[in-house]
């Protein structure tokens, strides 16, 4: 029951756990968090479950958690409080909101499986975006490709802006010569990660990515 | 010490409205250079007064006229600190006491409230008129500045004077190119006169214009543009600034089209006009693709500029398409007001004039500019080789890359010939655009449109002058004209 589910977020630097209403947080002037959640059920696999979805509905959109910890990847840990029979570790560290100019905050707590799909569905929209701007210019001045092209450009950005400074574009260009196929595939891959609880701007991506996928089909051959 | 300044708000505005005036009466070349360099300062003032009052109606947020004309000031400030024409020197008494006018009377609004004042609308009128004023007499001794030059040059040419003494091509192409962004800021101003409702004195005349999508997305654009270019500009936006003014240029040509189709405008005016949009297009578009080519992996796009963008985009999906695909004059024609959207979209235009020129400073002087070096390598000895060929020594045996930087590709500096590629490219951009405004003239933009000038028509008599420029305040004559 989500009224029996203390939720707790620890600052990694200081040893005690800190009670705070999630709605706090974004004012407390630390630089990093630890977010975990309590929950008190029958059984561990009950709390657990609990304490994850009590975390995903209230923080999703505010921080972006991904599935990608999700209950597989829990751990067990102590509050220290007495609280509950168990407390479930739920996320890595994430950087404050003061720090979003730093682009790909909200992901930093992904695993790299997931950073390494989303540059993967980057790589695609990137190949995509430069073969429908060589298919706009070939058609000339008056060509509505822009629109698809610029689309996907933007597309292009919204997944690089998920992603850490520091994730790695290098890699193998992806094979095609048809933008609504790499577009397909993008799409296929955003599948894959864009799951329950995942952060608001994953699913804004996909959704944008599908949308494009609509728009170079039907735009086909104009 | 100087006397305790009792003017009102009114008065000063006033003022300040009359030193325009008089500025452009007194227009002379000699003055053009110190006019320019003032300009920021006067653009600045108004500003702030514009903003200590409250929002002007009928304005989106982020269609604030003042600002898309603030970005403009800056962008021809930042021209003049890095050294491109005039430079640095004095700056202009007029322009500069009208600022002064304005910055007190926005003083006297922080401190006493602008309750007894005149009405918000009235005074955001006067700042406007004032500003588009001093603008045009800007243009105008500009305008006799360059025929001054080229006179000159001309007379010292048939004398054979030393080539040390005589103006160079460079500065009057400047010169005109300055000219060029006044006659844009100048249109900018005149459209927010005349798509206002008239002042509190005479209301009912003209109906309030609202501000649509696609006005909001093209005002918010320009004001992104002009400040992601003024920031930290990495290659990749301008790839996306070039991109999406050849977007804008194409439903340009699409909606004016369909006007004429239907029958609005002037079905000849716009085969003249069609192929200057086109290669308008074109140029942006190659510029894009050079852009595009000192992009690295490592490149992002500003991330404000590309919510500007995607908004341009929806904002033109909206108006302008059928399921990604450009709408008939017919379905045009329904949907939206045509005669409106073109004024809209013509004035983007217009605006895109400063825009160029900040893509091409950027080319010349930005120091973070850097690209993969194996590009660099190409390109760089590419428009070496063109320059060697053009009579340029100083490239001749100059490698710009070494063998380190080319086996890891690694990010360098961009070199002069690759900078002077993406001028070159941008000079077209430039030359298109002005032709572009200049055909558009005769489409009836508020009846308000200036060309692009350069030549002896700039010089014109005290005494017209005096008869073509209006109060804001006349009914009768509804808005200043030429």
């Amino acid at each position: 029951m989500p009224a029996a589910v203390v939720v707790t977020i620890a600052v990694d630097d200081v040893t005690d756990s800190l009670r705070w209403p999630i709605a706090e947080w974004r004012e407390r002037p630390f630089r990093r968090f630890q977010l975990a959640a309590t929950a008190r059920s029958e059984t561990s696999d009950q709390a657990k479950s609990t304490a994850i979805a009590l975390i995903h509905v209230t923080n999703r959109d505010r921080l972006g958690f991904s599935h990608g910890l999700g209950p597989a990847k829990a751990s067990f840990v102590s509050t220290g409080h007495g609280l509950s029979d168990l407390t479930v570790d739920i996320c890595g560290l994430i950087g404050r909101p003061s720090e979003q100019k730093e682009i790909g905050w909200a992901m930093e707590q992904l695993d790299a499986e997931v950073v390494e799909t989303v540059a993967g569905v980057a790589r695609l929209l990137r190949r995509a975006a430069e073969l429908a701007w060589a298919q706009a210019d070939a058609i000339g001045p008056r060509s509505s490709h822009q629109l698809l092209a610029l689309g996907i450009d933007s597309a292009a950005d919204e997944a690089l802006g998920l992603l850490p400074r520091r994730a790695r574009l290098d890699g193998p260009t992806p094979v095609g010569d048809n933008p609504a196929e790499l577009l397909a595939s993008a799409e296929q891959l955003m599948r894959r990660i864009c799951v329950l609880g995942a952060p608001s701007r994953l699913l804004g991506l996909r959704a944008l990515v599908e949308q494009l996928v609509w728009e170079a089909n039907t735009s086909a051959g104009i | 010490m100087p006397a305790y300044d009792r003017r009102t708000i009114g008065e000063l505005l006033a003022d300040s409205d009359a030193l325009a005036r008089e500025t452009l009466l007194d227009a002379t070349p000699e003055s053009a250079p110190a006019m320019v360099r003032s300009w920021n300062q006067l653009v600045a003032s108004a500003a702030h007064l514009w903003s200590a009052l409250s929002s002007p109606p009928d304005h989106m947020s982020g269609s604030d006229p003042m600002e898309r004309l603030r970005v403009i000031g800056e962008a021809i400030a930042r021209s003049v600190r890095a050294g491109h024409w005039p430079g640095h020197g004095p700056a202009d008494d007029h322009v500069t006491e009208i600022a002064e006018n304005l910055s007190r009377a926005r003083q006297l609004i922080e401190r006493h409230g602008h309750s007894s004042g005149p009405a918000t609308a009235d005074v955001h009128g006067q700042v406007m008129h004032t500003l588009y004023v001093t603008g045009h007499a800007t243009a105008v001794a500009l305008g006799a500045y360059v025929t001054e030059l080229q006179h000159r040059l001309e007379v010292d040419t048939r004398r054979r004077q030393p080539i040390v003494e005589r103006p160079t091509a460079l500065e009057i192409t400047e010169a005109q190119g300055m000219i060029a962004r006044f006659g844009g800021f100048e249109q900018l101003a005149a459209a927010y006169m005349f798509g206002q409702p008239l002042p509190s004195r005479d209301p009912g005349l003209r109906a309030a214009a609202t501000t649509t999508r696609l006005q909001a997305a093209l005002a918010a654009w320009e004001i992104q543009a002009h400040r992601s270019l003024a920031a930290r500009p990495d290659s990749a936006d301008l790839v996306r600034v070039a991109r999406v003014q050849a977007l804008i240029t194409s439903t340009t040509s699409i909606v004016t089209e369909a006007a004429a189709t239907i029958g609005q405008i002037d079905r000849d005016l716009f085969r003249r006009l069609a192929p200057t949009l086109e290669a308008n297009q074109v140029a942006w578009s190659r510029l894009a693709k050079r852009w595009g080519e000192l992009t690295s992996s490592a490149s992002r796009t500003d991330s404000l500029l590309v919510v500007a963008a995607s908004e341009v985009r929806a904002a033109i999906a909206a108006t302008a398409t059928n399921q990604s695909r450009w709408a008939t004059p017919e379905q045009l024609a329904n949907r939206i007001n045509l005669a409106n959207t073109v004024k809209t979209l013509h004035l983007s235009i217009v605006a895109s004039v400063d825009i160029a020129h900040v893509a091409r400073d950027t080319a010349a002087d930005h120091p973070g500019l850097t690209a993969p070096a194996r590009i660099i390598g190409m390109r760089a000895q590419a428009e070496a080789e063109i320059a060697v060929e053009q009579g340029e020594t100083r490239y001749e045996g100059v490698t710009w890359t070494t063998r380190r930087q080319i086996v890891a590709n690694q990010l360098i500096p961009l070199p002069e010939p690759a900078r002077r590629g993406l001028i070159n490219l941008t000079n077209d951009v430039i030359a298109t655009t002005n032709q572009a405004v200049a055909t558009a003239t005769q489409l009836d933009l508020s009846n308000i449109t200036r060309t692009i000038r350069s030549g002896p028509e700039l010089r014109r008599g005290r005494s017209v002058e005096a008869r073509q420029i209006a109060r804001p305040h006349d009914p009768g004559s509804r808005a200043p004209r030429r």
